[in-house]
This record gives C-alpha cells, sequence and structure tokens, in this order.
C-alpha cells in the first residue's frame, strides 16, 4: 500500500514537474503556476509518507496557499498573453539538457556506489510538538533570524512596489 | 523491494535537474522563478527524507527555514518584477539588454 | 545561554529598527541626516567592539544557542571589518541621498540589516545558521540593489541578481541535504569530527561541491561570476561598494568557515580545484576589464579577478594563506570603498558612469583625484600601498607550498600575469583623470567634510597597511589560529 503511494505521488510530483517547465500545449505563464500547485502538493503527499506531517500541511498552507496565490496575482497583474509565442532556442535547449543531464548522471552514479547509512526501521515522527521543541531550543536563533528575514521583505517590497513614497 | 531512501534521493535529483532545465532553457522570468522553486521543493524532499531515514529531526526543521525564506524571496522577487515590467512591459530574459551582457 | 555574546549583532538590529521607526516622525528633509545618525551608531559600535570586547586567553571560543553561534577569533576580526566597512558605505550614503528618490531612511535601515546579515554570517557554526543570515544578506541586497526605481538598470540589475541569487540558493540548500543526510549533523563542530571517514562518500562530497558553488556565486569566482558586471554596474553606488565589500568578505569569513572548521580534512584534497578556479578568475576578470569604459562595470570585472587573488590564499592550504586572506580583505577595504566614494562624488552627473567623466578631476577636486590615483595603484598591486603588500603575502604563501605540487607555481605564475595586465587598465582610470583632454564640465566639486574625513581615512589605511602591515598581520594571525 505505501509502496503504492510512492510511486503514485512520485510519478505525479515528476510529472507535474515536468508540465511546469514545458507544457506541450501551452505556453502561459499561468499553466504554469496552476502545474507547480500540484507539483507542490503532490510533494506533500510524499511528505505524508515520511511522516512529516507538520511540513506537510506547511508545504500546502504556504506554498501552494500564499506563494502561488502571489505568483497567480503577478501573472493576472501584468497580463502576459503578447509574450506566448516567442521561439525557445535549440541551442539553449541542448546545451541545457546536457549540462543537466551530466549533473543528474554524476549523481545517481555516486548514489549507486555511496552507502547511504539508512536505517531499516525509520521511526521518527514529524509532529508539530517535536518540531517546536527544536525550533524553539536549539534552532531558536535562525528562527529569530528569518522573522528578522521577514521584516526586511516586507519593507522591501512596500518599498518596491508603492506608486510615490516620501 | 520496499520504498528506501535511495527511491526518494532519485525523486528528489530527478525534480531538481527539471527545476534547473527549466532555469536555463525558458526565457520567460515567472517561469524561471518557478522552476527556481522546483529546485528548493527537491531539495526539501531530500531533508525530509534524510531526516526520516536517519531518525533526526534537524532535516525537517531546516526545511521549515527553507519554506520561510523561500516565501520572502518570492515576494521581494516578485514585487521586483513587477516594478520591471511596469517601466519596461515585459517579463523576458532576453529583453534585460540595458546592461549589456 | 549567554546573550552578551551576541553584543554586535543585538546593537546593530536595535540602531535599524530604531532608524525605521524615527523615519515615523522625521520631516522629510531631516531624513537625509539619518545616515549620519547610523554612521555614527555604528562607529560607536565599531569603539565598543574595539575596546570593550575580548576573548579571554582561557577560552578562545565561546558558543552560544548550543553550538550555533561561535565568538572567536575569526569571527571578531570579521565583524569589525564589517563594522568599518558599513561605517564608510553610509557615510558615502548620505551623498548619494539626493539620488534616490523616496525611501531613504529605509536605505538606511536595510543596510543595517545586511550588515546584521554579515555579522551573523561571520559567527555561523552550523548550516542552518550559515543558510539564514547568508539569505539574510541576499534578500537585503535584492532590495537595496533596485532602490533606485526610476532607473531601468537598477530594476534589471535587480532581477538579475535576483535570478542568480535564487539559483545560488537552490544549490546551497541541495548541498546541505545531501553533506547533511550522510553526517547526520548541520553543525561544524560535530561535522569536523566525523567529516574524515566520508572522505571517500561521493554524495558527501557532490553536497560540499554544490555548497562550494552557492558560496562561490557569493564571492564572484569563476565560474560563478556572471552577475557581477551587471549588478555592480546597476545598482546604486554605495550599494555596489557594500556588495563589493561586505557580501565578498561574508561569501570568504564563511568559506573559511566551511572549508577549515567543518571539513578539513577534506579540503586538504582538493587543491587542485582551488588552485584552478583562483587562476582562472584572476585571469578572465583582468582580460575582460580591459575593454571596458564604465568605471563601476570596470570594478565589476576588477573583482572578479581580486576573488581570484584572495583564493590564492584559500588554496595555499596553510596558515600563512588564510591570515594573507585576511590582510588582503582589509586593504582592499580602504581601496575598493575609497575608490566607490570618488565614483559617488565625482560621476554625479554623468550618465552610464564613463572613464571618460572624470576627465579634469585633478583640478575639479585635487583629493578626489589623489584618492582615486592612489587607489587604483593599490588595487594594481603598486608599492607601498596595502594592495602590493597583500599581494606579496599571498604570493608568499603560494609559494612556499609550491615544494608539495607543481600547481602552485603555475598558479603564481599566472597570478602575476594577471596584475601585469591589471596595470594597464588601472592606469588607464588614471590616465582618464590626469589627461588634458576637453572635459565638459570644470566645476569644482564640493567635499563634505564626512566625506573629506573618510577619504584621508581611507588613504591613511592605504598607506598604513602597507608601510606598516605587523600590527594588523599580528591580527590577522590570531584570527586564523584555530583553523585547520
Amino acid at each position: 500500500m505505501q509502496d503504492a503511494l510512492f510511486y503514485t505521488f512520485a510519478f505525479l510530483t515528476l510529472m507535474f514537474g515536468f508540465l511546469v517547465i514545458a507544457n506541450p500545449f501551452s505556453r502561459n505563464p499561468v499553466t504554469s503556476a496552476m502545474f507547480l500547485v500540484l507539483t507542490i502538493i503532490s510533494l506533500a503527499g510524499l511528505f505524508v509518507l515520511l511522516h512529516a506531517f507538520f511540513l506537510a500541511a506547511v508545504q500546502v498552507l504556504v506554498y501552494a496557499g500564499a506563494v502561488m496565490v502571489l505568483f497567480l496575482f503577478v501573472i493576472m497583474l501584468l497580463d502576459l498573453k503578447a509574450e506566448e509565442r516567442r521561439k525557445i532556442k535549440t541551442l539553449g535547449v541542448v546545451g541545457g539538457l546536457i549540462s543537466t543531464g551530466a549533473i543528474l548522471a554524476i549523481f545517481l552514479s555516486s548514489l549507486l556506489k555511496a552507502p547511504l547509512g539508512a536505517t531499516q526501521s525509520p521511526v521518527v515522527e514529524g509532529g508539530t510538538v517535536a518540531l517546536a521543541k527544536l525550533l524553539f531550543t536549539q534552532y531558536l536563533l535562525p528562527f529569530e533570524i528569518v522573522s528578522l528575514l521577514l521584516l526586511v521583505a516586507i519593507v522591501g517590497v512596500v518599498l518596491l512596489s508603492k506608486k510615490d513614497l516620501k | 523491494m520496499t520504498v528506501g531512501l535511495e527511491h526518494y534521493l532519485v525523486v528528489s535529483a530527478l525534480l531538481f535537474c527539471l527545476g534547473l532545465l527549466g532555469v536555463i532553457v525558458r526565457r520567460n522570468l515567472l517561469v524561471i522563478y518557478m522552476s527556481l522553486e522546483l529546485m528548493l521543493n527537491a531539495a526539501n524532499l531530500a531533508l525530509v527524507a534524510f531526516s526520516r531515514f536517519t531518525n533526526n529531526l534537524d532535516g525537517q526543521v531546516f526545511v521549515f527555514f527553507t519554506i520561510t525564506v523561500a516565501a520572502a524571496e518570492v515576494s521581494v522577487g516578485l514585487a521586483l518584477i513587477v516594478a520591471l515590467y511596469r517601466k519596461r512591459q515585459t517579463a523576458h530574459v532576453e529583453d534585460l539588454t540595458t546592461l549589456k551582457l | 545561554m549567554n546573550l552578551s555574546l551576541l553584543s554586535h549583532e543585538l546593537l546593530v538590529l536595535a540602531l535599524g529598527l530604531g532608524l525605521l521607526l524615527v523615519d515615523l516622525w522625521l520631516p522629510v528633509p531631516a531624513k537625509r541626516k539619518l545616515g549620519y545618525v547610523a554612521a555614527a551608531g555604528v562607529g560607536l559600535i565599531l569603539l565598543y567592539s574595539l575596546f570593550c570586547v575580548q576573548l579571554p586567553a582561557s577560552s578562545p571560543v565561546q558558543y552560544a544557542f548550543g553550538q550555533m553561534y561561535a565568538l572567536d577569533g575569526l569571527a571578531l576580526f570579521f565583524k569589525r571589518f564589517f563594522l568599518l566597512a558599513a561605517l564608510i558605505v553610509l557615510l558615502m550614503s548620505v551623498e548619494f541621498a539626493d539620488r534616490i528618490a523616496s525611501g531613504i531612511a529605509e536605505f538606511y535601515a536595510l543596510m543595517l540589516f545586511a550588515l546584521s546579515g554579515m555579522l551573523f554570517a561571520s559567527s555561523a557554526n552550523d548550516f542552518a545558521l550559515l543558510f539564514v543570515s547568508l539569505e539574510l544578506i541576499t534578500v537585503t541586497f535584492y532590495v537595496l540593489t533596485s532602490f533606485q526605481r526610476a532607473r531601468v538598470t537598477s530594476l534589471e540589475a535587480g532581477v538579475k541578481y535576483l535570478i542568480i541569487g535564487a539559483l545560488s540558493t537552490a544549490f546551497t540548500v541541495y548541498g546541505i541535504a545531501l553533506v547533511y543526510g550522510i553526517s547526520h549533523t548541520l553543525n561544524f563542530g560535530l561535522l569536523s569530527g566525523v567529516a574524515a571517514q566520508y572522505g571517500d562518500n561521493k554524495i558527501f562530497l557532490f553536497g560540499l561541491a554544490l555548497v562550494l558553488v552557492g558560496l562561490g556565486f557569493k564571492i564572484a569566482a569563476f565560474p560563478f561570476q556572471i552577475w557581477a558586471p551587471d549588478v555592480y554596474q546597476g545598482a546604486p553606488t554605495p550599494v555596489t561598494a557594500f556588495l563589493a565589500i561586505g557580501s565578498k568578505a561574508a561569501g570568504f569569513a564563511l568559506l573559511l568557515r566551511v572549508l577549515f572548521i567543518a571539513v578539513p580534512d577534506i579540503t586538504a584534497r582538493w587543491s587542485n580545484l582551488l588552485i584552478i578556479i583562483s587562476g582562472v578568475s584572476i585571469l578572465y576578470g583582468n582580460l575582460c576589464a580591459i575593454p571596458q569604459r564604465n568605471l563601476k562595470r570596470l570594478l565589476g570585472y576588477s573583482s572578479i579577478a581580486h576573488a581570484g587573488y584572495l583564493l590564492l590564499g584559500v588554496a595555499a592550504l596553510s596558515a600563512a594563506g588564510r591570515s594573507a586572506v585576511l590582510y588582503y580583505l582589509s586593504g582592499y577595504l580602504f581601496t575598493v570603498l575609497s575608490a566607490f566614494t570618488v565614483i559617488c562624488l565625482a560621476l554625479r552627473g554623468v550618465e552610464g558612469e564613463d572613464v571618460g567623466g572624470l576627465a579634469g578631476l585633478h583640478r575639479r577636486s585635487p583629493l578626489l583625484a589623489a584618492t582615486m590615483t592612489l587607489a587604483m595603484a593599490s588595487l594594481a598591486g603598486i608599492p607601498p600601498l596595502a594592495g602590493f603588500f597583500g599581494k606579496f603575502l599571498l604570493l608568499k604563501a603560494v609559494v612556499e607550498q609550491g615544494p608539495t605540487h607543481p600547481g602552485y607555481y603555475c598558479l603564481t605564475f599566472t597570478a602575476l600575469a594577471g596584475v601585469v595586465i591589471s596595470l594597464y587598465y588601472y592606469f588607464g582610470v588614471v590616465r582618464a583623470m590626469y589627461w588634458p583632454g576637453e572635459a565638459a564640465d570644470l566645476s569644482p566639486i564640493v567635499v563634505s567634510k564626512p566625506i573629506r574625513l573618510t577619504l584621508y581615512g581611507c588613504i591613511g589605511g592605504m598607506l598604513y597597511l602597507g608601510l606598516f602591515p605587523n600590527g594588523l598581520l599580528e591580527a590577522a594571525n590570531q584570527a586564523v589560529k584555530l583553523l585547520r
């Protein structure tokens, strides 16, 4: 059962991921964004299979909910229809395929050779309590810095998008 | 064969390379940015899988940080792209020619 | 847990948040002067750091938040370095303020937040802290780079930095994931204990390489340099200056920590890679700088070359090399910041920052012309300036390693060739200033008192470091003592 679910979600993730970057039917960024939402939701499924329940929820809430809505909002705002019909350069595609394929080949071949040290009996559960305990003890400092980062993002976005600021 | 760490890592590597390919091949700034999100998500999957199979929660905490940072980065990035669009009416990499490459 | 260890960061953050608040009540004309407040605050923190913060001899490393945050000699050296850089950049920003249409108080505050990110980065002893502090710096610079929204170049530079920065983030995170997955830890201290046993694990090495790719983007070393010229050219001048010195030094601080604290056993086997990256960066930066007419773009290419010079010290894999890196960075601080201050003042009305805009500068303002001449001479490595002695130390460290690996001799030769090439374009800039060509504008440039002091300070720094290197060299040696 678990294995079947893994293969389903893995297949869906990769298929939707492929459709984000290369949709044969439409080059409209809106479709890319919608497929990215689906990729993220399939990934959340994989997170659940890995017992990372809290992160699966965050993935759906923050990524699919907030980040992607922002993307869609911007795409609608910009109205990019006129840009759909640009040619993709074959040279770029070939170069991209070769370089990416090389990285993938190196990674997969090293994955086959390297001992991963994985345990056969995973017990760790990514529940809210367990994560929160770590987050507010050992990882308190990065947590606080991330809050600062969010402040910078707020200030930055206001500055970048406000029409005239005094 | 039961599904193990390797399977998750292969999925994550494939997703990472899909994202990288998108960054290299696509010319629309928004799609490039979405491909970058794919790459980050691939890294998150690897972190969660490692965390599960090594019985160590640090990886999941790290994913929490990457998701938050990605959200902040996306908000700033999209604001920047909108500001550029207002000026130049383009969201296309090849039109960014004021600074010669 | 001891919060006083984080005093630098907390003070800078308090200053930044204070500026954001004070801005709400200030009338518009007064906001520009907030830069002096920020600079004075940073100056006081620097004085506090120099005179009140000392590491007890009994415990050279102090940890906070578990082992997350380390205050050691290296961290303290870099913290003072960043504070000094921010002080000069803030003073420069006040001169630049009239070219920023709106939000000048936020501009200063964001500079301080970027500074706090650099301060955190210099103390990072854990991949989690490395990642968030790096992101704090990067995201702040996205906003700062595109701050002149009225200029298309500024926005384009921001977007380019954004895409490349996000790409480097993705590489870094994936690399951290792999390193963590194999070693089961994110902490540098724990990692150094186990790294040796994973020396043959391909996944571990691959992950480490990806982390280095991410840091390579930050320091703008070849082949991760593509963003540097465009972003240097498009960003507002004080931001370019801060990017050139602060962001690069933060990258080097983290590089030193990862290579020589987290995984020293593995670094020892990577000399070939470091030698190649260093040599190619030097050649690429210097050769591409030759045809440039835009002064900021020229300095962008030259910064790639200087990343290469700095990597000489890293590639030498010796204590002498590492302290030479710190020494060279210090000299580079005075040199680059004085060059950008001159650009900020002298090319005020010149669109495109063309080198020709400097024509007749020695008549418009002898001080600016003299500063620029000294800065270019120091960048080129002419004695007796800081750049010369820094290059001398770096090359000495590399040559000392020569007997272990013939590549080091090739690297020395490459670096010397790079220095010779660079003479050409640095002196092109000097010639543009003194050449008696037709200068469009010969009105004298008014140099305000704080900037005058800054320039004297920078000139003094360049000369002092070149003539009396022992004091700083001693400090640098102390700072790198704990690196392996």
